[in-house]
């Protein structure tokens, strides 16, 4: 490069003249100066004439003198430049016809008027007169004045020439329905349509001023608000709430209600026949407000066309958008269609109307036969949606189009009006570049189009910067000419001052809603190589929108050359960051090595073409292995042979988020990172779950089951992401998150990447992975209040060690391993009747009863030790000792004195109470029962009298039977229970001397009391002791005991109460026998007792 | 019997069984050690075969690390006193493992290690690790010390795609590495690194900062797989990899900025090119290092 690259070349003022987005509204040398030649449109003419696809031939074709008649649609979306091909005929019509440009101005009716009557001029200005007499109301009058007219419209028999749908509006009684007072008040629809109508404050975009299906809808949620209405009307809007419910998802997702009136498959039929009927009569409703006869536009061309007739002069009208004349469109169209060919009164006409597609599928129908040409200036995508506009279908013609006004804002005032008087040549449009020294260097590093610079621009900027336009509204299509003026060229052009100050990109480029913020979001690698080179933050944004727009976005972060021959990173031209003066971000990207080459290995037997170990540092002869150019893809897991260490992870290698919702998450990292909120949460619990595993990987303990419960996919969030508390794990918004977060879904999507960004990545995940691990540590502690440890593996092996011996599952006394394998085990039926213990035994068995299985499962779950697929083995050593520890005391582990554990812990807190619980009632019990034990026992043996069971039993059975006999109402209650106890210890084997049930118990019963080494052994005694037969033993004594006391005391009672009454002999005998029975029954009770 | 020969137990487990027998006062026999490790559970359906290969491999790896030993025949008794924590029993056998013989069947865990940072440098990166486990495996047992003799049986490689199971979970234990999604073991020796320079500064008399030589001498010795370490150093000679120079090899320079970044320690740059080492490029901020401060301001928690 001979030259250096010169400054800024254009200025704001320029700029500004330049970059009137509506065509219409610059001057006509600024307008020329940008002109595009416009080709390559789609034609169809029904002139027998086929014309050449291109503005020049259109001309040609519509001006040709013989052209008598023509009724020519440009049609394209908004802002695909109608206009401009609209505004270019009229500058080069020939002035021998009377030519009316009507423009689209503020978008009203009444402003379309008012063109209509301005272009008429002195000379024809008397024909507008009688055409409109404007109501002069407000527009909330008017608004009600339409909505009395669109009712009135609905009666039957109203229209003179009917309109075909009469019957059906009578029937569901329309003018009753839309002239209801609630529904005039709440019905928003008539107020839409107006305001559109009156240019929608200047925003109205060739939007249509129709009622659409969302009108419909919301008639229909009117409906619980309207009474008094006919049942028919009612009927109706029942239907239309049913019809329009459907459309309600579409609505919300923003779909634009005209694309729903073209979905056939949409079954709303009432809703489709409502909306005709109010769109058939819209215009005479409009009309009627406006004082504009049914005739009166039709009339006025006609008498125009007449006096141009006398003139032998053409009309010819070119009106820029055709919804601005909605309301009178019909009448309008009525007048351009009549052809004089067809009649000797009116002068020829030649007409060009701009109109949208959706305009033109809606007049098709009527006046096909009446359309002579009709250009597109868009095409229809195969994807959908709007249609794509030809004009800057291509890089290359998005890349002349912009530099058109490139050259134009360079041009000087003077000079460009010195072009225009000249006779405005397009192909001699000064050109700066031309004479510019800085020519060479520039064209190096920002590229020309045709021999115009596009700086400071570059051929990437113009296509990222227009490709990623989006209309947040979704309402039209912003890859237009008018999208590239005001989206693309605008935010950059009119601040030229930025350059001058190193500002940029400029900040502006972010600023339109039309850029969205997500396209400017760099990869977490790009962003640290920003971050690297450049410490400064404002000058980190502009390399931060150079790299995202001025880059080619088609490959990763690398350096590479241009086809000039100039360095660039990722497609952006040394050149243009010196420009820009920011800072060459290549540094350090050129070479993934180090900068002394490493040798290709080599090992065995010494390489002659390899330097020795100790060959002294300098250049190194043998070559290094280049870095492979190619981006590498992660390998997949399958070839990886990886392998768990601790097992029990999810793989996220069968990602349960699909790739498609993986590469949205990957986007939203980005924004993520600079600050904005995250969508699609459920994507995201699962994700951050499955990096909760893999930072898991990292802890020296897997903490199984407790993990779990503190890192639920409820639990774990991002930053920012919504409300959290203590219970949340929320992973920060910081560099080695945000980072970390971006490597990982780009490692989980297996994007091919460079290898320096692979090495970027991998570190990354590495840094995210460890810093997680550190975290989640960290929050386990807290969650667990391990402030000062303590063991919940031990505490929990203790409670339910506790718990198995006094259900007299094992006794303490067992070796410790299989203490260890009862506890873990399912349980069984108690064995140590509990109830029949002391109450603190009987207490704490049933404070466990609920929660013993869950503290199981859970101390399962934290013991194990998977490995792969083999046979786990349990982490044994780690309650080993605290097993011990409760036999050797009687007490457990410490606990949190105060412990808090929230929702998701409970178990913990519940462990922690037991615990507690244990360790306070425990050490009493072994010696407490043993207490209770020995008393029984000796009551026991005081009621046996030194008998044996059986024997004592035989004799109560004998004085039992005799008193019986004597008596029979004599204790029978208390015999009763006796009896029945009695058979419960015969059925025990109690009452078998040579049964090894009562050899226990007599054993137990004759043994004496023996001394203890300790608390456990004293409690696997007690254990020991036949509790169920002692407790039957004692029970039946005690019957036998109150049995007799009963019999005994009827007896005596029945004795004295009989002493003195009666017949003598009776009495005498009776006495008699009475003394023989009392003798022998004391003699037996002397027995017993 | 050595550490990568067992390759059915885990750290965890070693750990687990060390602090079984010192709660049972330090021995035990193998029926007891069976019984607490797979315990029968009555209700619970046992996984895994009925052999109990894994409990011997267990015992034999826990005993290769010197930490028990067999009196009598079925009888394990500990030899050391076991670290309160598992945290100190990773620094345990860190020390032992940088403690032993060249020719102790163990050397290869620590060896291999160093040969993985080696050919990191080598290949320039860590693409080299996508390759399958065997050949992986191949690359690095080509670049440890040889054996005696040459090996041409797989299975008694010094180091193989079979030893590479256990060696990786030691490795991930030890603090040297992380298990990279979607690849293989990646060398990251930032929690060891950090781990270290805190027991270094609790068992010496350290200034706050090291010139990047000292600090490098220092590491070389507690670390002895990573830049100047003997272990390093003979897998350099044996790649024939040129000397570092004032050059950090890739898997420190990394691991040296993200301590950096996380504020763990202080990567001072400011010097003459002849005080200072070079960093591996990338872009970060810090391209060289002149001294080290060893502590940062970092909040774990």
């Amino acid at each position: 490069m001979a030259e250096a690259m010169h400054g800024t070349c254009w200025t704001e003022d320029r700029a500004h003249a330049v970059l009137r987005s509506v065509a219409l509204a610059n001057d006509e040398a600024e307008f020329l100066a940008v002109h595009q030649p416009i080709r390559d449109f789609q034609v169809s003419t029904t002139t027998g004439r086929g014309i050449e696809a291109s503005d020049e031939a259109l001309l040609a074709d519509l001006s040709d003198p013989e052209t008598r008649y023509a009724f020519c649609i440009v049609e394209g979306e908004p802002g695909a430049g109608k206009s401009h091909l609209i505004r270019w005929l009229d500058v080069k019509w020939n002035a021998d016809d009377l030519v009316m440009l009507i423009e689209r101005a503020d978008g009203s009716l009444t402003g379309t008027l008012r063109q209509l009557r301005d272009q008429l001029g002195a000379q024809y200005g008397y024909l507008f007169e009688n055409l409109a007499q404007s109501v002069e109301a407000s527009f909330d009058g008017r608004v009600k004045l339409f909505h009395a007219n669109l009712a009135a419209s609905l009666s039957k028999s109203f229209f003179e020439t009917p309109m075909g749908d009469e019957d059906w509006c009578a029937t569901w009684e329309l003018e009753r329905l839309i002239g209801h007072q609630a529904v005039q008040e709440r019905w928003g629809g008539p107020e839409r349509i107006l305001k559109v109508m009156s240019g929608d404050g200047g925003q109205r975009n060739s939007a249509s001023a129709s009622f659409n299906l969302y009108d419909i809808a919301d008639l229909a949620q009117v409906q619980l608000a309207v009474e008094g209405l006919p049942p028919k009307a009612l009927m109706l809007m029942r239907t239309l709430k049913k019809e329009t419910d459907r459309i309600a998802p579409a609505r919300a997702a923003d779909v634009p209600a005209a694309e729903l009136e073209l979905d056939e498959t949409l079954e709303i039929p009432q809703a489709r026949r409502l909306l005709k009927a109010l769109n058939d009569r819209r215009n005479f409703a409009v009309q009627h407000i406006l004082g504009i006869t049914v005739d009166g536009l039709r009339d006025m061309f006609f008498k125009l066309r007449k006096e141009l007739l006398k003139e032998k002069r053409r009309l010819v009208l070119l009106l820029e958008d055709v919804t601005s004349w909605e309301g009178i469109d019909g009448q309008l169209i009525d007048s351009l269609v009549v052809d004089a060919r067809t009649r000797s009164d009116v002068c020829d006409m030649i007409s060009v109307v701009g109109m949208t597609p959706l305009y033109l599928k809606g007049i098709q129908g009527n006046y096909s036969g009446r359309i002579t040409h009709v250009l597109r200036l868009g095409r229809v995508r195969q994807s959908g949606g709007f249609q794509e506009t030809i004009q800057l279908a291509t890089e290359e013609s998005q890349a002349e189009f912009a530099s058109r006004y490139l050259r134009a804002v360079r041009i000087d005032r003077p000079e460009l009006e010195a072009w225009h008087k000249a006779g405005a040549n397009p192909e001699t449009v000064p050109n700066k570049c031309q004479t510019c020294v800085g020519r060479d260097a520039c064209f190096a590093a920002f590229g020309a189009s045709d021999g115009i610079g596009l700086f400071p621009f570059n051929r990437n900027a113009i296509t990222n910067m227009f490709e990623k336009l989006e209309d947040p509204k979704g309402t039209q299509s912003l890859h237009t000419p008018r999208g590239m003026i005001q989206g693309v060229l605008a935010p950059v052009l009119l601040y030229p001052s930025r350059l001058d100050a190193g500002e940029f990109p400029p900040a502006e480029i972010e600023f339109s809603e039309w850029m969205p913020e997500r396209s400017l979001q760099p990869s977490g690698f790009l962003a640290q190589v920003i971050d690297a080179a450049e410490p400064d933050l404002g000058r980190r944004e502009q390399l931060r929108r150079l790299m995202m727009l001025w880059g080619d976005r088609t490959s990763e972060v690398h350096v590479g050359v241009t086809a000039e021959g100039m360095r660039s990173v990722s497609g952006v031209a040394e050149g243009v960051f010196e420009a820009f003066r920011l800072p060459w971000l290549g540094e350090g990207l050129d070479s993934a090595g180090t900068p002394s080459a490493a040798v290709a290995v080599q090992p065995g037997t010494p390489s002659s073409d390899v330097p020795a170990p100790e060959a002294p540092a300098g250049p190194t002869p043998a070559a290094p292995p280049p870095p492979s150019p190619t981006p590498i893809s992660p390998l997949s897991a399958t070839t990886s042979g990886r392998s768990s260490p601790s097992g029990g992870r999810s793989s996220p290698t069968s990602p349960a988020v699909s790739t498609t919702r993986l590469k949205a998450l990957a986007e939203q990292a980005l924004l993520w990172r600079d600050g904005k909120p995250i969508s699609d949460p459920s994507a995201w619990e699962i994700l951050l779950i499955d990096l909760m595993n893999e930072a898991r990987e990292l802890l020296p303990e897997p903490r199984f089951g407790l993990w779990e419960r503190v890192f639920t996919k409820d639990n774990v969030k991002l930053e920012g992401s919504g409300r959290t508390d203590i219970r949340h794990f929320v992973i920060p918004r910081e560099d080695w998150a945000t980072r970390g977060i971006e490597a990982y879904l780009t490692n989980r999507l297996g994007t091919a990447l460079q290898p320096l960004q692979l090495e970027s990545n991998r570190r990354a995940i590495a840094r995210l992975l460890r810093r997680l691990a550190e975290l989640a540590s960290a929050q386990l502690e807290r969650r667990l209040a391990q402030d000062d440890p303590w063991s919940i593996d031990g505490a929990t092996a203790q409670v339910l060690l506790a718990r198995a011996w006094l259900r007299g599952a094992i006794a303490p006394d067992s070796p410790l391993e299989e203490q260890f394998q009862e506890l873990l085990s399912e349980e069984q039926e108690a064995k140590s009747l509990p109830d029949d213990r002391v109450e603190s035994w009987g207490e704490l068995v049933k404070a466990t009863s609920y929660w013993h299985d869950k503290l199981r499962g859970m101390l399962r779950q934290s013991l194990n030790l998977p490995l792969g697929s083999g046979a786990p083995l349990m982490n044994a050593g780690v309650v080993a000792g605290a097993m011990k520890a409760l036999r050797d005391t009687m007490r457990t582990v410490p606990v949190p004195a105060k412990p808090e554990f929230s929702k998701g812990l409970e178990e913990i807190g519940k462990l922690v109470e037991l615990a507690r619980q244990t360790d306070g009632q425990l050490r009493h019990i072994p010696e407490r029962e043993n207490k209770s034990l020995s008393q029984r026992k000796e009551r026991a043996l005081a009621l046996l009298r030194q008998s044996s069971f059986s024997h004592h039993l035989a004799k109560v059975d004998d004085a039992m039977t005799r008193t019986v006999s004597a008596f029979v109402q004599a204790a029978p209650v208390q015999y009763q229970e006796y009896s029945t106890a009695r058979a419960r210890s015969a059925n025990a084997g109690l009452l078998n001397e040579a049964d090894p049930a009562w050899e226990r118990l007599a054993d137990y019963l004759l043994s004496d009391d023996v001394g203890f080494q300790g608390e456990a052994e004293k409690l696997a005694h007690t254990l020991g002791v036949p509790i169920a037969s002692l407790r039957l033993a004692l029970e039946t004594l005690e019957k036998a005991e109150l049995a007799v006391d009963a019999a005994y005391k009827y007896a005596r009672a029945f004795v004295e109460g009989n002493q003195s009454a009666g017949d003598l002999s009776v009495v005498q005998s009776f006495g008699e026998r009475l003394a023989a029975a009392a003798e022998r029954l004391q003699t037996k009770l002397d027995e017993v007792a | 019997m050595s550490l990568l020969s067992d390759t059915n137990y885990s750290p965890q487990r070693v750990y687990a069984l060390l602090r079984l027998l010192e709660a049972q006062d330090g021995q035990l026999g193998f029926d007891s050690i069976r019984t607490w490790l797979k315990p029968t559970l009555r209700g619970v359906e046992q996984k895994g075969s009925e052999e109990h290969t894994n409990i011997r491999q267990l015992l034999g790896a826990t005993a290769s690390l010197g930490l028990i030993e067999s009196p009598s025949q079925n009888q394990y008794k500990l030899t050391a006193p076991v670290p309160a924590t598992i945290e100190g029993f990773a620094d345990a056998v860190h020390d032992r493992l940088v403690a032993l013989d060249a020719d102790h069947a163990d050397s290869i865990v620590l060896e291999a290690y160093a040969a993985m940072v080696v050919l990191t440098e080598a290949e320039q990166g860590t693409s080299w690790l996508d390759l399958n486990a065997k050949d992986r495996a191949a690359k690095i047992n080509k670049a440890v010390p040889a054996a005696d003799a040459d090996e041409e049986d797989e299975e008694k490689k010094r180091f193989n795609a079979t030893k590479s199971s256990p060696w990786k979970r030691w490795m991930i234990f030890l603090g040297l590495g992380v298990s990279m999604p979607r690849s293989d073991f990646y060398p990251y020796p930032a929690q060891r690194l950090e781990r270290e320079v805190v027991r270094l500064r609790s068992e010496q008399s350290l200034p706050r900062a090291l010139e990047i030589e000292a600090f490098i001498g220092r590491i070389a010795e507690r670390m002895p797989y990573l830049d100047g370490g003997r272990l390093f150093l003979a897998s350099v000679e044996r790649v024939r990899l040129p000397p570092l120079g004032r050059r950090v090899s890739r898997v420190l320079s990394g691991t040296l900025r993200d301590l950096h970044d996380d504020k763990r320690l202080v990567l001072d740059a400011i010097g003459d090119a002849k005080e200072t080492y070079a960093l591996t490029q990338e872009p970060h901020p810090v391209r060289n290092i002149k001294a080290v401060t060893l502590e940062g301001q970092a909040n774990n928690g």
